[in-house]
């Protein structure tokens, strides 16, 4: 009894001490890190695909960011540490907007039609580096379906995952048909019991990214329509977002984030930079022949897709969405897109790496 | 007030409880017994001087009470008189524990006697206990807290809305039309599934409870599959069924079915062998025994088991909505979380266990009234 009781002090004593210990050690190492009125760290959410062997993979521009360095280091100069943030695939619009609510983000690279439901729910995001049109949407049905275009799918079951950012294309597509959204059963479900609904036959047909190309190569199905050819402003965008109370709060470090990623962006978008990219997105865990037939057939010039400029044309797309997603119900209140942008990250990140001309229209 | 009737009837209470086993002696009493018929005036004094003291006083005359009955009906006509009998003696068996009035005041005692001699609080305590509405304090607390929580603003008003804001949402819902919507086809799902779950669980669980022969057969693979939980089944009953109406119907039927038959057959399982043995002693049939012994015997048990079987199939109902589904309550929540509406989110939460407790207690008061001559025998006794 004594000695269970020795023993019990000792521990406690132990635990003690280790507390005191790390309590310490946490001051010291948080009082050396970042320089006066900065936060510890800069955390940002990103798309990763396989997050085997326990090492998250990221995929987009913030693969690049992340691989290339820079930013951590910039970073690291000011005692301020890089942090990236996770989210799967299969519901990045609710996880980003979340994850902005409750403050454990500054940025997230994500979608369009997220960042307006986020906003119009009074979250405040702002557009940092517009991202390019580097992604497109696909329009599936099953292998030996006999459907030719959207128009063969009228009254059918079609799996579309509600708020995500290939919504807003797939309203474009129906409308351009003549086609309202109650003309076609909407399926909501996400990614990949979109997949699996389609292979069992509960849907009709399925709306989605490049996955697409998986079901092709498994037989299971057949692209019917991709959003490759029809005006650009039907495409889905992905770009960089930051929190308004943090951009407000520490523009020089939201400056750094948005200097590497333009930067990113510029290096990709050099000839070369299409093979580096493709290799980058294989070893996200993307074959790299999905990822091929992702980029080919787009009409708009490589280089041109990694343009960072805040066009008229962005603008525009948002305003539409908005529009879109206000009358089909998926906000309740109209968002006034014009309050979204903040041009001043990316003007000056193209001062300091002297690209000014270089997506010049 | 109260506290007093209870401390006046406490002494008593020990002797009711002693009766019970006196109960259970009863079945031989009755052969002695015929001659007696006529002596009753003498227990009669006794009831007389009882009937001002509502609840212990009848009671202590039960043994000889209650062989008067069987006697005197016994006496007139033998055959008839063996159906009565039986349920009664089952009756008799459930006797034990009825006592519905001294035993909650047994349970209530300890807490207000001992309560008052330490302090003033601790009897504050018990009446706030005894008071009728005492049941809201939980809830009342919790919408507190979570009212407490959203002011301060522990957490950011995107994710926790106010109860006020959830009120306000709740109406707009319910003018658009869209929560009738929703809440119209969950219902129907989880009726349609429950209907079917719970008559084949019943079925089933007899059948499984009477026949040895089934139950070696089917025993094994019945124990194993009623351990899957539901939810996790959900993936696979998807492939199985697609994404339509009859997966979510089948999710509840599945929910449904292995508690009901398992409640049945626990309760067939449990009934006494002397009850058989007697409806054999007296030429029954079987389904005589099924129809006169057994299903009145496992009504208590069945109750239950569907009444859990409810609530249980309307959470994985729900889960299954989640998950896929165009419409339902579920998927309104789904919906509702995909577009950042968290404030339709908790409306979904809050009508999820508001619908989950009203079921409960539909069925509880269900089983209440279908045992009501449970209760109207003892009251008759």
């Amino acid at each position: 009894m004594f000695d269970s009781f020795v023993v019990k002090r000792r521990g406690a004593l132990a635990v003690l001490a280790l507390s005191l210990f790390s309590l310490t050690g946490a001051a010291s190492v948080a009082s050396a890190a970042p320089a006066a009125g900065l936060p510890e760290s800069v955390r940002i959410a990103a798309v990763a695909r396989n997050a085997t062997g326990g090492k998250a993979l990221f995929a987009g521009s913030s693969a690049l960011v992340a691989s290339q360095g820079w930013l951590a280091a910039e970073l690291g100069k000011l005692g301020v540490k890089l942090e990236w943030l996770p989210v799967t695939t299969n519901s990045v619009a609710v996880q980003v907007n979340e994850a902005f609510a409750n403050k454990s983000i500054d940025f997230a690279q994500y979608g369009d039609l997220p960042s307006i439901i986020a906003n119009a729910s009074g979250l405040k995001t702002r557009l940092v580096v517009p991202g390019g049109s580097l992604n497109n949407t696909y329009l599936v049905v099953p292998f030996n379906s006999t459907a030719r275009s959207i128009n063969d799918l009228k009254g059918k079951k079609i799996a579309l995952h509600r708020g995500r950012p290939w919504e807003y294309p797939f309203s474009r597509l129906l409308a351009a048909n003549g086609l309202k959204s109650t003309d076609v059963r909407l399926l909501n479900l996400n990614p990949q019991a979109g997949a699996a609904a389609l292979a069992s036959g509960s849907a009709d047909a399925f709306f989605t990214l490049s996955d697409a190309f998986l079901l092709e190569d498994k037989k299971i199905g057949r692209v019917i329509w991709a959003s490759k050819t029809p005006p650009q402003d039907w495409k889905m965008r992905a770009e960089l977002w930051g929190s308004a109370d943090f951009l407000a709060k520490y523009p020089q470090l939201a400056q750094l984030v948005a200097t590497a990623y333009v930067r990113a962006h510029q290096i990709a978008s050099v000839d070369s930079g299409r093979d580096e990219y493709i290799q980058a997105e294989a070893a996200a865990g993307q074959p790299e022949s999905v990822v091929r037939r992702e980029l080919d057939g787009d009409t708009r010039a490589w280089k041109a897709r990694w343009s960072p400029l805040l066009t008229a044309e962005v603008k525009a797309h948002y305003a539409a969405e908005a529009l879109y997603a206000k009358q089909s119900g998926l906000i309740a209140k109209p968002l006034d897109t014009s309050t979204l942008y903040v041009p001043q990250f990316v003007e000056q990140a193209l001062v300091q790496l002297k690209l000014q001309q270089y997506w010049a229209p | 007030m109260s506290t007093n009737s209870v401390i006046a009837t406490q002494p008593r209470s020990p002797q009711p409880s002693h009766s019970p086993s006196s109960q259970q002696s009863l079945p031989l009493p009755p052969q002695p017994m015929p001659p007696q018929p006529l002596p009753l005036p003498q227990p009669q004094p006794p009831q007389q001087q009882s009937l001002p003291l509502p609840a212990p006083a009848p009671l202590p005359p039960s043994p000889q009470q209650q062989s008067h009955l069987p006697s005197q009906q016994s006496l007139p006509l033998p055959a008839p008189a063996l159906l009565p009998p039986l349920p009664q003696q089952s009756l008799q068996q459930v006797h034990p524990l009825p006592l519905p009035l001294p035993l909650p005041q047994h349970v209530g005692q300890p807490a207000t006697a001992p309560g008052r001699a330490p302090s003033a609080r601790a009897g504050l305590v018990a009446r706030w206990l005894a008071w009728r509405w005492s049941g809201w304090t939980s809830p009342l607390l919790l919408l507190a807290l979570w009212s407490a929580a959203t002011s301060l603003g522990w957490a950011p008003e995107q994710i926790l809305v106010s109860p006020l804001q959830v009120l306000h949402t709740t109406w707009e819902l319910i003018e658009s039309g869209e929560l009738r919507q929703h809440l119209e086809i969950s219902v129907l799902r989880l009726a349609g599934g429950f209907a079917i779950g719970a008559v084949a669980g019943i079925g089933f669980g007899l059948l499984l409870g009477l026949s040895p022969g089934l139950r070696a057969y089917t025993a094994p693979t019945f124990n194993v599959l009623r351990q899957l939980p539901s939810v996790a089944l959900i993936p696979l009953f998807i492939l199985l069924f697609g994404i339509g109406e009859s997966f979510k119907i089948f999710i509840v039927v599945k929910a449904t079915f292995f508690i009901v038959a398992l409640a049945v057959h626990d309760a067939v399982a449990g009934l006494s062998e002397r009850y058989i043995e007697v409806a054999r002693v007296y030429g029954f049939t079987r389904w005589q025994i099924v129809r006169r012994v057994v299903l009145p015997g496992i009504v208590p048990a069945t109750l239950t088991g569907v009444r859990i079987a409810l609530s249980r199939s309307w959470m994985v109902l729900v889960g299954a909505e989640l998950l896929a589904a165009d419409s339902g309550l579920g998927q309104m929540m789904e919906m509702a979380r995909q577009m950042f509406r968290l404030d339709i989110v908790m409306v979904g939460v809050v009508l999820t266990g508001g619908i989950g407790y009203a079921l409960d207690r539909g069925l509880r008061w269900l089983e209440a009234h279908l045992m009501r001559w449970q209760r109207g025998d003892r009251e008759n006794t």
